[in-house]
């Protein structure tokens, strides 16, 4: 695939370096998957600025940190700007609303193992598609017609293999079902945290582009972990009942096992609303459809896990935005006394 | 767009920078050529002051963050006001064939190509790809989507200047040896021994742009240069079993870049005919977004050190009323400008070394 408008490297293509364990180094790494030393409730704090594009009409950044085992560097950053209401072209036909379109897109240095191509692959028109559904119901769309909200999200940095080129084998979980085509264990839930962030920073960025909105959406992820100890192996979890399934809050790829993620979820909330915009589910969730208790089933703990993850959010979320509005409100006063 | 129109013909200057941008900018120059000028309340009569509150030669001052990128092996964060560059460098390797495979002797450095400086490999083989993006919504101007004509034309500029003329990085540092030790040190090795080149890394120098007001060159050159200054690559040696290039998990080296070229542009505002200040020009530094898009004439200066010039471009000189004596004084401003170039090297370059002693 040879990309003619860009520079593209050798003719024969390059491959990713191979590690191994070199017998000149003496101190090798700590095995890189260790038990998560927070709470299964306790979140990373979230960094979330807005206006750091002053070029877009709304902008917003958003930073989490490495679990903080292993060093004080961060891991997912993704910045979002948004351009907008602004008019679409004449060629475009009438439409009553705003025309929401969002892109997400990955930094070529954003993923590990393999350098990411500039072409959009199918994994982020997947987050792109999903990100505007998440955002769709939470602004006053009609309040602009025929006008484009532009959103553009770029990931920097993210973690675990959620950038990883090879195909990504997922499905969606429309509310409530579970199960399906997901083989073993091991879901990666890096993937998940990139569309929670880019929700809750894109979020940011419309109320910080002064965007009417019904209210403010935040995201959350959490995922279904086998306790470790519990043994089991990954194919037949289904079978084992006395596994201890943990629901764990923003879980981090370089906290567990490759295998002990047995599902993991992210949701788009709007707490005030008290509304659920998006809910993305990978793995396998052994759901009891008639159970009414909510602390047996799995998928509602789950989903109850990714729903109080979002709210956590929601709360750095409305600060971030807040920030934003006593600055304008200053700046506003400023002028009123000079004039 | 609205315009109260009251009697005394008076609109705010975001009004007036829209409807009349070169006189906008002129009132701002010379705020005491007219005595009608709307804009001059705050900008006084001394030094001219533009409309951001620079002086004319006045540039942005740079912040640098390097090494937040967790999945590159060097990156780089610069700020110029508004406009923000992320940089990030990664090595990937590059297998050669059988027949390409080049012994290298001790003492001579063989490249792969025949270039003086044993620089012939950077270019026979792309060693080095630079990127450029722009459609990260950085401005309101682009859009996700293939590059532009002018993003394609940048990435080549840029690509032009790190290969054929500044060449921060030498093809020594990116060799893979058979010697798994010797690591194609260059010219450090004594050993009579004879190495082969088996591999070589190539870097995958990816630069996005998160924000866009103005002067995309110089901060993004600065973001190459102090990325590929942040650059650890994986020791790597040829493994003859597995007949592949194997990397060490820990250790890692540098680039050895040695050769910090930086570059500033500038723009030359010529003020609008029938004015009073007719043909006067301004050298402005480091031009922002409205000022790019009334200047129409540009000078680039690269320098690899506070005199040496790499890179000297100009473009887009106006016909002013004088006729003839325009090309001396076009001479005259190149001039200055190497000069504020200098500076310009300097900060620069303080400031990267200024990070590496702090990382050391």
């Amino acid at each position: 695939m040879a990309d003619r408008r860009r520079v593209v490297g050798p003719t024969d293509g390059t491959t990713p370096p191979v590690f191994s364990p070199s017998p000149s180094s003496t101190s090798l790494p700590p095995s890189k998957r260790v038990c998560r030393d927070r709470g299964p409730q306790d979140l990373r704090q979230i960094f979330l600025k807005t206006s750091l594009t002053p070029p877009a009409v709304g902008s917003s950044f958003l930073e989490l940190p490495s679990p903080p085992t292993y060093s004080n560097s961060s891991t997912l950053k993704l910045t979002c700007s948004v351009f907008g209401p602004r008019a679409l072209p004449h060629s475009a036909p009438f439409f009553p609303q705003a025309r929401l379109s969002c892109e997400l897109k990955f930094a070529p240095f954003a993923s590990p193992l393999k350098r990411r191509g500039y072409v959009r692959d199918h994994t982020e028109r997947d987050l792109s598609v999903q990100l505007a559904t998440a955002l769709q119901r939470s602004i006053l769309l009609e309040k602009y017609p025929k006008s484009g909200i532009d959103v553009f999200v770029t990931v920097l940095d993210c973690e675990g293999e959620a950038g990883a080129v090879t195909g990504v084998s997922s499905f969606h979980a429309g509310g409530g079902k579970g199960g399906g085509g997901w083989g073993g264990g091991g879901v990666d839930v890096g993937l998940l945290g990139v569309l929670a962030g880019a929700i809750t920073c894109a979020s940011a960025a419309i109320a910080d582009a002064g965007i009417e909105c019904l209210d403010l959406v935040s995201g959350g992820v959490s995922a279904l972990v086998r306790k470790p100890g519990g043994g089991g192996d990954d194919d037949a979890m289904g079978q084992e009942m006395e596994d201890e399934l943990v629901v764990v809050q923003d879980p981090s790829p370089e906290e567990h096992a490759p295998g002990d993620i047995v599902a993991a979820c992210a949701v788009g909330y709007m707490a005030a609303r008290e509304e659920l915009t998006e809910v993305w589910m990978r793995g396998v969730v052994e759901t009891s459809i008639d159970t009414e208790d909510k602390t047996e089933d799995n998928l509602d703990r789950m989903m109850d896990g990714a729903i109080m993850a979002a709210a956590q959010a929601r709360r750095v979320l409305n600060e971030g935005v807040a920030e934003r509005l006593l600055f304008a409100m200053n700046m506003a006063k400023h002028e009123m006394e000079i004039t | 767009m609205t315009t109260n129109i009251t009697p005394s013909l008076s609109f705010p200057p975001a009004t007036y920078q829209k409807v009349d941008p070169n006189s906008y900018l002129l009132r701002h120059l010379s705020p005491t050529s007219t005595s009608t000028s709307t804009s001059t309340s705050n900008s006084g009569t001394h030094a001219p002051t533009r409309p951001s509150g620079r002086s004319a030669d006045e540039f942005r001052p740079p912040t640098i963050h390097t090494s937040s990128l967790s999945h590159a092996h060097g990156s780089a964060v610069v700020r110029t006001g508004d406009t923000a560059v992320v940089c990030g460098v990664r090595g990937e390797i590059l297998t050669l064939r059988l027949g390409e495979k080049k012994v290298l002797r001790s003492g001579i450095d063989s490249g792969v190509g025949s270039g003086v400086d044993g620089s012939g490999a950077l270019k026979s083989y792309p060693l080095i790809v630079p990127n450029l993006e722009l459609n990260t919504g950085c401005a309101a101007a682009y859009h996700p989507g293939p590059p532009s004509d002018w993003a394609q034309a940048m990435t080549q500029r840029i690509r032009s200047l790190l290969v054929d003329v500044v060449c921060p990085v030498e093809v020594n540092a990116l060799r893979i040896v058979e010697d798994g030790l010797g690591e194609g040190d260059g010219e450090g090795d004594g050993r009579e021994e004879e190495k082969e080149v088996k591999a070589y890394w190539v870097l995958y120098i990816d630069t996005v742009m998160i924000s866009l007001d103005g002067n995309a060159f110089d901060a993004a050159w600065a973001a190459i240069i102090a990325a590929l200054n942040d650059t650890k690559l994986p020791v790597a040696r040829w493994d003859p079993d597995l007949d592949r290039v194997v990397c060490d998990p820990v250790q890692t080296r540098s680039l050895g870049i040695t050769r910090f070229a930086f570059a500033s542009s500038f723009g030359i505002f010529t003020a609008p005919p029938g004015e009073e200040a007719e043909a006067e020009t301004w050298i402005l530094a480091d031009l922002d977004d409205f000022e790019e898009g009334v200047c129409e004439e540009r000078i680039l200066v690269v320098l690899t050190d506070e005199r040496t010039i790499a890179k000297l471009e100009k473009g887009g000189g106006q016909v002013g009323s004088s006729g003839v004596g325009t090309a001396l004084a076009g001479v005259k401003h190149l001039k200055r400008c190497t000069k504020m170039a200098g500076e310009r090297w300097k900060i620069w370059n303080d400031l990267i070394k200024g990070k590496g002693k702090e990382k050391e």
